[in-house]
């Protein structure tokens, strides 16, 4: 889940953390890709397929991410690529502020981090398993979705959400938490079987792209 | 039709004074239009940022009703944020959708006028390896989109979504699933031919954000004037166009 919030609501100094959390990582990751060209090309393509699932309208506000396909598919460092460039091109359609893109990186990242590591472990404790991808994508997809819809709204509620003195700033962050959690719990869920999906599809056809 | 396949038609295919004007100029009237969605909250200041962006649409000749139905899609989710800060008043939720439609629109306008590859080398600006990936990204964008639509009318031309609703979901799983997979042998495919060339991890892109100003600019340019006037009268005059 990422931040769909327009320029100009949330505080300067908030957007701008995000700014700095984003050269900040990026400065480590562009260390630690150098020489690993062939995943940039992936990291290439797998912005291109989150951009497609991103651009989809599906009637509610929420629409697929595949972060989590994209950390267990090219690793921490350049999921965090991959995924700053995805949410660059989708704010220059307007889709989120181009001033929010530092924190929905940053927040895109970690979900693609939780994932990730979530899905290795799971890969592991159920190593003799033939189901194990399956599960291991889709509970870590899911658990990472829910753990960012959480963030996100830790970031609003840190943004003070209405700033106005006449209201009492818990409303204001209760009611866009109890809009976006439904929602974003039900999407994780459809995310999650989709990934799950998709990861046995690859996996079933002896593609060698998810290694496990 | 994708929104990106659209907008880059619109950026390389169409011909207007905006058009022709470089990006520099575009650039620095979409960083006003925004700042002024930063700075003040007077839904009176976005109003008339709003009709400043719909005359740049015009003059782009690009059609405001499409710009407008693709802000819809952004502002769409900006309206949970809106709603949530409705107990206050109905003013501050519409200075919120405005900002979000503002920011939308702008930038669609930009991206609608000006080849991706020239606003990617801003990010190539940054690191090599970014401006990369997001030039790539640009071009298996199109592949990816082009070879989804050709498998799923292949799909739908064998009957793989009639029957039951289970064996629709599984057929539409192992279409997404073959399409990633197909993906990354087209990004494969795309590696073994660049290192054949010597591809070390840069692609030399010659397009540069242009610099250097022309009287296509004046139009931009003016735009910008403007955003800068709302934006300083709305500071400067608060009690005038009250939030």
């Amino acid at each position: 889940m990422h931040i769909h919030v327009p320029d100009g609501v949330l505080p300067v100094w908030l957007w701008s953390l995000g700014y700095l959390l984003l050269a900040f990582f990026l400065f480590i990751s562009l260390r630690k890709v150098r020489g690993d060209e062939k995943r940039g090309i992936y990291a290439a393509a797998m912005s291109a397929a989150m951009l497609v699932a991103m651009s989809i309208p599906l009637g509610v506000p929420y629409h697929m991410n595949l972060t989590v396909l994209a950390g267990i598919i090219l690793g921490p460092w350049w999921a965090l690529i991959s995924d700053f460039v995805t949410n660059f091109v989708l704010a220059t359609f307007g889709h989120g502020g181009i001033t929010i893109v530092g924190l929905n990186t940053i927040v895109t990242w970690i979900e693609s981090l939780i994932g990730l590591y979530i899905f290795k472990m799971l890969g592991r404790a159920f190593k003799q398993k033939s189901w194990r991808f399956a599960v291991a994508a889709g509970v870590s997809t899911f658990i990472a979705l829910a753990l960012s819809a959480l963030l996100v709204i830790g970031i609003v509620a840190a943004s003070g959400v209405n700033p106005s003195e006449e209201v009492h700033e818990n409303e204001s962050i209760t009611i866009f938490a109890s809009i976006t959690l439904p929602i974003a719990l039900i999407g994780a869920v459809v995310e999650a079987i989709v990934t799950s999906l998709i990861v046995t599809y690859m996996r079933k056809i002896g593609t060698t792209i998810i290694k496990g | 039709m994708s929104t990106i396949y659209l907008i880059d038609h619109y950026a390389n295919n169409l011909n207007s004074p905006i058009h022709r004007a470089s990006a520099l100029s575009k650039i620095i009237g979409a960083a006003l239009a925004i700042g002024t969605s930063i700075l003040t909250d007077s839904v009176i200041a976005l109003m008339v940022d709003f009709l400043i962006i719909l005359m740049m649409i015009l003059l782009a000749r690009l059609s405001p009703f499409r710009m407008l139905k693709w802000a819809i899609y952004p502002a769409f989710f900006a309206s949970i944020f809106a709603v949530s800060q409705l107990p206050s008043s109905f003013i501050r939720p519409l200075a919120t959708m405005l900002k979000a439609i503002n920011s939308a629109l702008i930038m669609l306008f930009i991206a609608s006028t000006t080849p991706y590859p020239e606003l990617f080398s801003i990010l190539g600006g940054i690191s090599q390896t970014i401006g990369n990936v997001a030039f790539l990204t640009y071009r298996f964008f199109f592949l990816f989109i082009d070879q989804a639509s050709k498998r799923f009318t292949a799909m739908k031309s064998r009957g793989g979504l009639a029957g039951g609703w289970k064996k629709r979901i599984i057929n539409m799983a192992n279409f997404m699933g073959l399409i990633f997979v197909i993906s990354f042998e087209t990004s494969e495919n795309v590696y073994s031919a660049l290192k054949i060339r010597g591809y070390d991890g840069k692609i030399v892109c010659n397009r540069k954000i242009d610099i250097r100003l022309s009287w296509n600019d004046l139009l931009p340019f003016a735009f910008a004037s403007c955003f800068l006037l709302v934006m300083v009268f709305s500071l400067l005059f608060k009690e005038l166009v009250p939030a």
